[in-house]
């Protein structure tokens, strides 16, 4: 198998999985990531840094979107707050991009 | 260089050991020495509480559950119950067997972590001491450990898992295949088959990664992948055989139970990726009712900020840990996080999910058991595994690359976040479900334990989940563990088989409807075996829609058949109400009250065979049966739609007499509430889930006069069924009342369905909304013979949708396309009308099963024609109904003695009032003498003259204010007399002696009907068990001498072998194990 069609599968793969799991947001960002990494604009290892960007802004977005309901607990869904959501499901997909669009394997 | 990385044989020796010896210190600390003294439980409290019967009924597959016995499908709690009874045989208080058991869970998952990652990374790059010591500390050190994970069913495959992934990883290498193999069977074995086996089959799905990882990167043939796969699923199918047949055997019992518990929605409701990546998003957490949050010791994690923040330590370092490491086992890790993490979100957010999650929803609508995995968050493991290795490499990549003051802030950093990421464990939150068992309970449990012999105890009121006043939420009941007899109690959702269920819930509601009188809780108590009731002040009532403890005090006082024999506890002691539900009279009562049953009942008994009351309807009855007098506790009956058509016919032959009803209502049964149901609804309409038994034809059914019926999506509230707000109240010509739906924003979309008589033309339909506060209806879309037209609401109250050329159609469709205001009240219709349609009329029809029977056998007409044929009708209270209206047909005409029950204070009915309307006549009663007075303060009153009711069809209509109404054919009721028999007993089986008998006889086990069961008269097979008395087993015993009975639950044996082959295979397992170990270590000397 080439090296292209090698790559190919796993975009697709990556794509078809990300828009299962993620739906619409799920497979526009998969397919985002998979044009950008074809396109030669970014590496698969930025996604990676991508990725960790969101993780590390998720608590800030789960605390500042939940400001208003914090403390105030009842039957409430202090989790709801969507842009909370949207950076998680980024993280995940961004995540798979990053290791699985790797062009190949490789050790310490 | 392999030596080298072989864990020191020496404790202490090195830093590493050290570092996690510490760790286990606090480990140690946090989870056993916290409130010692103090018991928790984590899952079921009879594991801890009552371990030798909890163990005997792991290998059996029938168990008592809430009494009156039930499938068991918990037998693969076996390894779990082994290890605490062997804690608690060594002496061992039950306190610190909960906290050891969990310490030795969090530790061998901890080890687990670690001997996972030295495996996976063993070939090239080996992890370092710093990774080694975080994958162990970042698996345990988690929110999902303190929350999701924290029963034993979800900790203990949790535990161990890695060391599943470990074993299957062998399994696939062909120079340790057979340990491999060996591993996952014992690993398998040893997680069980907790609660039908969900988390471990969840799981197993990690294995498909670890088969591609292990093809991709360790080169493994197809060979030896399909070998060391085959071999392990052959182990695990052997080892998990006993609990496998057992599930099978409970298949109907476990999807009832799932089905009446949280559905997949709410599941799905708060599992977004956000809260699945910091270890959360367990539905449980975000829930709560009036008494607070459901886990009040975890609510931290969504008001803290500080804590929130610190709860995604783990899924930055997962990322870091991807980012960072060239381990190719980064691949395999990333897939395993992104498949738990996609399992644990499943159908989030329901009202749009993701292709994945729309899946699920199919399957866990459409596929038999899908449903038990529902819980999709109980997939965690593979999630903080995978993520848990990948923030251990990335650390480790880190530590070595970052100077020395980076180090500290890393560990320092990666410490703070966790620690707080842990706060409910710093607090002494971490054991949720604390268990303080107020003195009187075990006092009464004593004393209910020293009557020594096979009868039940009979506890009210019956309960939803099992609230107690004195602890906090748990659906099993704590009394069960403490009292060692029959400890029989309804609940509002069936964990047993459906007739127990409807049965004792059917009881249950007639009570709470004020429908206990005279001598019903004695006559119900001798019916399911009991004898003693135990009445249960202490319960959180007003919670589960059961009576207050006032109405069950008053029915249990007024019962000649019961002798208050001790009281437990302090006046008012766990027994007032919340706020105004607090009633003077209440405060005065003990939290325990036992009364004695002067005529008892057995769990082995012999009924007359030719005295049998046949029901058209359900056991939901027997409260008004024992107020008219034809049921008392000692005369059998049997359900008709249960009932084969011979053994009626023998019955009849016999002198059995028949008693139509309107109970057995088709209606969706409110599974959270014992007082509320749905609407009853017509025969075209199927209830989603209804306690309702039979087809259509054997249930009482609503039917229209005017419309051939009305139909909605929905009505009521989105917290479960309600007859408030049905579709008739939009068709009945009175613009007071309304069909509602639609509460917290869920009104667009749903629909009312008129169907008409017949086709006429419609040139106009009108359509009222009710004059509410908050929300309502503002448009409407009226569809017509498959034209539609949308019309607004504007200010007005009343639209008409207009149709110009008129249709021609049978049906008028009204949906809301619009709905105005932001509050969470119910939206409605008042009236929807068709010009030229008149305002419809309600009637319930009693159930058909009688003239379905003499349709089809012409001898059977001859019998049920000549038999005494009373109607008892009950107003249906939790139906919310005012008035009743019944139908039903006669098969012969009968001379009707008329009796009845009034709640009418205000009426003077010394004199003959009118009480109902028969076929349109005035019928006109007065009070009994003596006069007496019922729980509510009801009246007894006789008719003022007989009704003579001709073959065919019949309508009473009766004023308001009357309860129930008895139509009696004038036949004598005889005293039965009933033998209880003394019977050895095992869950699964009864052993007694037959007294010699000159005529035929049934013989009776309160147990649930099912119809595996088997029975044996001196040597010879009794075939089939017929269902007696709404629930129980029975079959005729034909007349004889004095001889012994055998009865068994036949699926036992079968289970029992299975187990035998479990138990063998764990065994050779093991022994092959350790004789590859030995062979292994052997060779590394040589």
């Amino acid at each position: 198998m080439t090296r292209w069609r090698r790559g190919g599968l796993r975009a697709a793969l990556v794509v078809v999985v990300a828009g299962v799991i993620g739906g619409t947001l799920g497979l526009a960002a998969a397919l985002a990531c998979v044009g950008l990494v074809a396109s030669g604009t970014v590496a698969p290892r930025r996604l990676l840094v991508g990725s960790l960007a969101f993780a590390m802004a998720l608590p800030v977005v789960w605390v500042i979107s939940n400001l208003s309901r914090l403390g105030t607990y009842s039957v409430a869904l202090v989790s709801e707050a969507p842009a909370a959501q949207w950076c998680g499901l980024l993280v995940v997909v961004t995540l798979l991009c990053g290791v699985f669009l790797e062009p190949r394997e490789y050790d310490a | 260089m392999l030596r080298a990385l072989r864990p020191s044989r020496r404790l202490l020796t090195t830093d590493e050991s050290r570092v996690l010896a510490a760790l286990a210190g606090v480990a140690f600390v946090v989870v056993v020495l916290f409130h010692p003294g103090e018991v928790y439980v984590d899952t079921r409290m009879d594991l801890y509480l009552d371990p030798g019967a909890f163990l005997r009924d792991t290998w059996s597959t029938w168990v008592s559950g809430s009494g009156l016995g039930a499938p068991n499908y918990n037998n693969g709690y076996l390894p779990v119950a082994l290890v605490v009874w062997a804690g608690h045989a060594l002496g061992v208080p039950v306190w610190l067997v909960v906290r050891l058991w969990r310490l030795v869970l969090v530790l061998v998952a901890a080890a687990g972590a670690r001997r996972l990652l030295v495996d996976l990374t063993a070939n090239r790059s080996p992890a370092g001491p710093v990774a080694r010591v975080a994958a162990a500390v970042l698996y345990v050190a988690n929110p999902y450990v303190v929350v999701g994970a924290a029963t034993t069913p979800v900790l203990l495959p949790y535990a161990l898992f890695p060391w599943l992934l470990l074993a299957v990883r062998r399994s696939l290498d062909p120079t340790r295949r057979l340990g491999g193999i060996c591993g996952v069977g014992l690993v398998m074995f040893a997680m069980g088959g907790i609660n039908a086996g969900v988390v471990p089959a969840f799981l197993m799905l990690a294995v498909l990664p670890v088969v591609i990882d292990a093809r991709v990167r360790d080169r493994r043939t197809w060979r030896d992948l399909l070998l060391g796969l085959a071999g392990s699923v052959v182990a695990v199918l052997l080892v998990s055989l006993y609990w496998l047949v057992g599930t099978a055997t409970a298949l109907g019992t476990a999807s009832a139970v799932a089905d009446a518990t949280e559905t997949p929605r709410t599941v799905a409701s708060v599992s977004s990726y956000a809260e699945t990546l910091r270890g959360l998003g367990s539905w449980l957490l975000y829930g709560g009712d009036f008494l607070g949050p459901y886990r009040p010791g975890f609510v931290i994690y969504l008001e803290n900020p500080l804590v929130a923040a610190a709860t995604f330590t783990l899924a930055i370092l997962a990322v870091l840990g991807a980012l960072l490491t060239r381990d190719r086992s980064r691949a395999l890790l990333t897939a395993l996080t992104v498949l738990g993490l996609a399992l644990m979100v499943g159908g989030y957010p329901p009202q749009q999910p993701s292709p994945l999650g729309r899946a699920l929803f199919w399957a866990f609508d459409h596929v038999p058991l899908a449903l038990a995995f529902r819980t999709t968050n109980k997939a965690g493991a593979i999630a903080l595994l995978g993520m848990a290795l990948l923030g251990a490499l990335g650390l480790e990549v880190a530590w070595r690359r970052w100077s020395s003051r980076a180090r500290g802030w890393l560990v320092g950093g990666v410490a703070l976040g966790l620690a707080l990421s842990l706060t409910p464990a710093w607090v002494g939150d971490l054991l949720p479900g604390r268990l303080d068992i107020p003195t009187y309970w075990t006092t009464a449990a004593h004393d209910l334990d020293s009557r020594g012999d096979d009868s039940g105890v009979w506890a009210l009121p019956g309960e939803s989940n099992a609230l107690y006043r004195w602890r906090p939420l748990s659906v099993d009941d704590v009394a069960s563990s403490l009292v060692h007899r029959n400890l029989v109690y309804s609940r509002s959702f069936p964990d047993g088989p459906d007739d127990t269920w409807n049965l004792m819930t059917g009881v249950q509601q007639g009570l709470g409807s004020g429908f206990a009188t005279t001598r019903t809780l004695s006559a119900v108590a001798a019916y399911v075996g009991s004898s003693d009731v135990l009445m249960r002040n202490d319960m959180v009532w007003e919670l589960m829609g059961a009576p207050r403890p006032a109405v069950m005090t008053a029915a249990a006082e007024g019962d000649p058949g019961l002798e208050p024999s001790a009281l437990y506890g302090r006046a008012g002691e766990n027994v007032a109400g919340i706020g105004t539900l607090v009633d003077p009279a209440e405060v005065r009562l003990p939290p325990l009250v036992r009364y004695h049953v002067s005529d008892p009942g057995s769990a082995l008994r012999l009924y007359p065979f030719d005295h049998r009351l046949l029901i058209a309807g359900d056991g939901g009855v027997v409260p008004s049966a024992v107020w008219a007098g034809l049921l008392d506790g000692r005369r059998p009956f049997q359900e008709l739609a249960r009932a084969p058509a011979g053994d009626v016919g023998e019955a009849l032959r016999a002198g059995a007499t028949v008693l139509l009803t309107d109970t057995n209502r088709r209606r969706e049964v409110n599974v959270h509430r014992l007082d509320r149901s749905g609407p009853l609804v017509s025969a075209a309409v199927e209830p989603d889930q209804t306690m309702a038994i039979g087809t259509a034809d054997d249930q009482t059914v609503a039917t229209y006069e005017g419309v051939a019926d009305v139909t909605a999506s929905a009505s009521g509230s989105i917290f479960g069924p309600a007859a408030s707000g049905r579709p008739f109240l939009a068709v009945d010509g009175d613009r007071r009342t309304a069909w509602t739906v639609g509460d917290f924003g869920n009104g667009v979309g749903q629909w009312l369905q008129v169907d008409l008589n017949a086709p006429r033309n419609i040139d106009r339909v009108v359509v009222r909304r009710p004059a509410l506060p908050g929300a309502a209806v503002s448009e409407i879309r009226v569809t017509v013979g498959g034209r539609s037209t949308t019309v607004p609401f504007g200010n007005g109250r009343r639209v008409v949708a207009r149709f110009d050329p008129a249709v021609r159609a049978d049906a008028v469709r009204v949906t809301v396309t619009r709905v105005s205001g932001a509050a969470n009240n119910q939206v409605g219709l008042s009236e929807v009308s068709v010009p030229g349609v008149p305002a419809a009329r309600e009637s319930a029809r009693l159930p058909r099963t009688v003239e379905d029977l003499a349709a089809g056998d012409p001898s059977l007409r001859a019998l049920l024609e000549a038999a005494p044929t009373d109607v008892l009708l009950t107003r249906a209270v939790i139906e919310g109904e005012a008035t009743m209206r019944r139908t039903f047909s006669l098969l012969a005409s009968h001379d009707y003695r008329v009796r009845a029950e009034v709640s009418d204070p205000r009426r003077d009915w010394r004199s003959c009032r009118p009480l109902m309307t028969v076929d349109g006549a005035v019928l006109r009663a007065r009070a009994t003498e003596p006069v007496t007075h019922g729980t509510k303060g009801q009246v007894d009153v006789t008719g003022c003259g007989r009704v003579t009711l001709g073959t065919g069809p019949h309508t009473v209509t009766a004023r308001k204010g009357v309860d129930r109404v008895l139509l009696d054919d004038g036949h004598d009721v005889r005293a039965a007399r009933v033998v209880d028999l003394p019977a050895r007993t095992s869950p699964t089986s009864f052993s007694g002696s037959v007294p010699a008998t000159s005529s035929s006889s049934l013989l009776v086990v309160a147990q649930g009907y099912d119809p595996r069961w088997r029975a044996t008269a001196g040597g010879r097979d009794l075939g089939a068990p017929l269902e007696v008395n709404g629930y129980a087993i029975g079959w005729v015993l034909p007349a004889g001498s004095a001889r012994d009975v055998h009865v068994w639950f036949a699926p036992q044996t079968r289970f029992e072998v299975a187990l035998g082959v479990s138990l063998v295979t764990v065994a050779g397992l093991a022994a092959l194990g350790m004789v590859l170990a030995w062979r292994r270590r052997r060779r590394a000397h040589a």
